[in-house]
């Protein structure tokens, strides 16, 4: 008899053990990484009554590492996205774009050859001149805007993975000492949505072991095991001081490259910023340079009406020298000097052919000790390697090489990378435009309708300078855009996709873990039926002993 | 298939979200009028629209160049019209002072209106465009074209030396070329001293003014008459073809402008057609696919609203 009320008495328990692990379930319906909890339940094993096991949580270690590498690759193709966008939107404005300010700039030159010798065509020129300009240093601000915007992202990125590589080995060494099934669950939810968030960083590796999460990033650089954190760092680029890398402490190299890319917000900045941003910065400076060296070309042929010496027209636009960097792991502190290839000597028929061999691509110039080498990064073509410090001329360049190279010594050469940064005009004196021809005549002596020079600045519009004789200015710069547009629109495409295969990770992961009210209330009904049928036993129970106590009267 | 109560809700919201924004999306084109390319959409529309907004633009340029240069071949025309005129009058006083019966003092009166139409010729080689730019001057389009030379000519009227004005060129030889077309310029190509002659002794209104000084001259022989008209004759003939040349030049280049500005309308109205093509709204289809997706919206918001009601709780009492 009262083992009736004792089995009646287990059920109770269990029941009650199962409605408050309902409970639980209902009042997380809308937490984030909450994932469901099951009531284990098993007869008694001494064989009166029932017994709860455990409260187990539902969660799929498959379904989470799917979902934590499709949240790697859309947060790295969307964070892309998001970059380009910014590059997208500025390129094609129709009334400042770089491409209508040039035909501006181009027309203005037609109204002064109309009437060369009248002050206010020529203060419309140097004005179109000025928003030519502009437009050109507002597209390149705004590709250094990106680029320290994705220096200020990587280090933020990296502070968050050290303090996801911090949390998680907090809550390996509380779960291990943790006894408690519900706290445990609750641990374990916590760890795994760290490591989800850590996905969204960097591409992230698990392994683990006795309940312990060993974490490696990107393709195997741990990142903790379970007694230490390995924090990752950022540093300065060794060429380009304005260039955020990620490095492991106590290096400077960078780990992570795009042949090398870990994924997330990590490998999607260093990949924009390798493929898109310092090519588009390069191409800008590309029209940059070949518009200024062309109209500073046309001017010395032509004469000005301006009192100064020299009297040939002298340079409108200034664009910047070829960047060269020497590595800061360097040995020596020599220094190789890289210039266009100008020389008339070069091309006496064309001189400004160089101009036509010029890419947009970045240059490593390095010494093993034995050889000098000049590889083209764009294609990885060694273009030169020759054992003497004789000048090296490759890609419309000219590579001076200095005595005292130590081997391993490297530079950075980008021709074009600054180009457009210090496009400025060099002067605003409406005079100094050479629309007469040459001869280098005095202002004096320039017949007042002389427009002859006009036609040298004019063709200047149509002149093939660029990519081998295949482009002038204006396509050039269309080319460019359209590859940015083809590259937001891939980008615009994965993006979608990417987000729509995390979406569907997340949500199977979800559908897995979540809580379903109408399951819980399903389960609710269950367990309350089970508690009061556990009472109606012992109801019972009590009136087969009221019964008993009844007949013993 | 299981599916948790929020993720039920996320779903829906998103799917609401996405009508919305595809919804909001219609409307800014349909209100803009544009679609809003920009080059990630379509990348070749983008370049197009950015080509043919370039193409346009020199063409506006172009045009303008081309009503410059027709104004100053307009003008250039009428002062040659001139210039016809005056010289077949100039003629006209040759002939009739060479019929051998006119006495000194009637070559005297035609001395008189040939120092007229002198005037008149000087007048019309140095004309101007109206803001001062003189026509005939090459690229010397501050200073007139033809003027008194420093240096005075000399002839003789009955074995006496009699002196007269020279007249000077001060232009160049070229004029200057303006931009009509891509590729192509042109320009006015006429100058006074193509018409008149470089030279200062030779220049027809130098010679001109010989024949002026021998005709007014009381002292003059009919030997020296006749001598004088027939050099004033002779440098006529020239001139006039000079003159006849440049009319026909400055009527060539005023129809080749003119197919120009054909070519350039046709060329321009079908740039504007392509470009309207990609970058304006196709109206009809905008429309029709903001009132499909209203519809979808509100069956969305419909059946979320019926399907969020359904639940287990609602029947617990």
């Amino acid at each position: 008899m009262p083992d009736i009320l004792s089995i009646a008495n287990t059920g109770i328990a269990a029941a009650q053990t199962a409605i408050n692990v309902t409970g639980q379930n209902i009042a997380n319906v809308s937490s984030t990484g909450y994932s469901r909890e099951n009531v284990q339940q098993t007869s008694s094993n001494t064989g009166q009554g029932t017994q709860i096991i455990g409260v187990t949580r539902i969660y799929n270690d498959f379904l989470a590492s799917q979902a934590n590498s499709a949240n790697t690759s859309s947060s790295s193709s969307s964070v892309q996205y998001a970059q380009v966008q910014a590059l997208n939107s500025i390129l094609t404005d129709p009334n400042a774009g770089i491409s209508s300010t040039m035909s501006s700039f181009f027309n203005s030159l037609q109204d002064v050859a109309n009437s060369p010798s009248d002050i206010a065509p020529r203060q419309s020129a140097i004005g179109a001149a000025q928003n030519l300009t502009s437009a050109i240093n507002f597209v390149q601000s705004t590709i250094d805007n990106i680029n320290s915007d994705i220096n200020t992202q990587l280090t933020q990125s990296v502070t968050r993975i050290n303090q996801y590589a911090n949390q998680i080995l907090t809550l390996n060494k509380q779960i291990v000492g943790t006894a408690d099934q519900e706290t445990l669950n609750s641990l374990k939810d916590q760890r795994d949505a760290v490591v989800n968030s850590l996905s969204k960083e960097i591409k992230v590796s698990v392994i683990n072991q006795n309940n312990q999460y060993l974490v490696s990033v990107g393709s195997g650089v741990p990142l903790l095991d379970t007694t230490q954190t390995f924090p990752l760092k950022t540093t300065s680029n060794i060429y380009n001081p304005s260039q955020t890398e990620v490095v492991l402490s106590g290096t400077n190299n960078s780990i992570f490259t795009t042949q090398n890319s870990p994924g997330g917000i990590i490998g999607g900045l260093i990949n924009f910023r390798t493929k898109i941003l310092n090519p588009a910065s390069n191409s800008v400076g590309q029209v940059a340079l070949s518009l200024a060296t062309q109209v500073n070309n046309a001017q010395s042929l032509g004469s000005s009406l301006t009192a100064a010496t020299p009297p040939t027209g002298q340079a409108l636009f200034n664009v910047g020298n070829i960047f060269v960097k020497a590595s800061a792991n360097n040995q020596s502190n020599s220094n190789i000097s890289v210039a266009f290839n100008s020389s008339p000597a070069a091309n006496p028929n064309n001189p400004l052919d160089y101009l036509n061999q010029v890419t947009t691509s970045d240059y490593t110039f390095s010494f093993d000790g034995t050889h000098y080498q000049l590889t083209r990064d764009s294609d990885g073509t060694v273009l030169q390697s020759q054992t003497s410090t004789a000048d090296m001329v490759a890609d419309g360049m000219k590579i001076s090489i200095p005595a005292g190279l130590q081997s391993g010594d490297s530079f950075k050469i980008s021709p074009t990378a600054n180009a457009a940064r210090s496009f400025s005009l060099m002067t605003t004196d409406p005079l100094s435009i050479a629309a007469a021809g040459g001869g280098a005549l005095t202002p004096a002596n320039v017949s007042s309708g002389d427009n002859s020079n006009m036609v040298n600045l004019l063709n200047i519009q149509t002149n093939k300078l660029i990519n081998g004789g295949s482009s002038n200015v204006f396509t050039a710069f269309n080319q460019f855009i359209s590859a940015i547009g083809s590259q937001s629109h891939e980008l615009q495409v994965q993006s979608t996709f990417d987000a729509s295969v995390a979406q569907k990770s997340a949500q199977a992961l979800q559908n897995d873990s979540g809580v379903n009210l109408d399951e819980e209330a399903a389960n609710l009904i269950k367990f309350q039926q089970a508690y009061q049928a556990s009472g109606k036993v012992m109801q019972v129970a009590k009136q087969m002993f009221d019964s008993l106590l009844n007949m013993a009267q | 298939m299981r599916i948790s109560t929020s993720n039920f809700y996320n779903n829906s919201t998103n799917q609401l979200n996405d009508l919305q924004s595809s919804i909001t999306d219609l409307s800014t084109q349909i209100s803009t009028g544009k679609k809003g390319v920009t080059p990630q959409d379509d990348p070749d529309a983008a370049v197009q629209i950015l080509n043919l907004s370039q193409v346009t633009s020199a063409d506006t340029q172009f045009t303008k160049n081309r009503v410059a240069l027709k104004n100053t071949l307009g003008e250039a025309s009428s002062a040659l019209n001139g210039m016809v005129d005056t010289l077949q009058s100039v003629n006209e006083q040759i002939i009739s002072a060479s019929n051998g019966t006119m006495s000194a003092q009637d070559r005297a009166t035609v001395a008189t209106s040939l120092q007229g139409q002198l005037d008149q010729l000087l007048s019309l080689s140095n004309s101007n465009d109206g803001a001062g730019h003189y026509l005939f001057s090459g690229f010397n389009v501050g200073s007139t074209p033809s003027s008194v030379s420093l240096t005075q000519g000399t002839t003789t009227v009955n074995g006496n030396p009699v002196t007269y004005n020279q007249y000077d060129y001060n232009g160049t030889s070229s004029t200057a070329q303006i931009q009509v077309d891509v590729g192509r310029s042109s320009s006015l190509g006429v100058t006074s001293g193509d018409i008149f002659g470089n030279n200062s002794s030779t220049n027809f209104l130098s010679q001109l003014s010989k024949a002026i000084a021998v005709l007014s001259n009381p002292n003059q022989t009919n030997t020296d008459a006749t001598n004088a008209l027939n050099d004033l004759s002779s440098s006529y003939q020239s001139t006039f073809n000079n003159v006849l040349q440049a009319q026909s030049k400055v009527g060539i280049t005023q129809n080749q402008l003119t197919t120009l500005d054909t070519l350039s309308t046709n060329k321009s109205n079908g740039n504007a057609q392509v470009l309207s093509a990609i970058q304006d709204t196709d109206y009809n289809k905008a429309l029709s696919d903001l009132a499909r997706q209203q519809v979808e919206l509100q069956a969305a918001q419909k059946s979320f609203q019926q399907i969020s009601s359904l639940s287990l709780f609602n029947y617990i009492n």
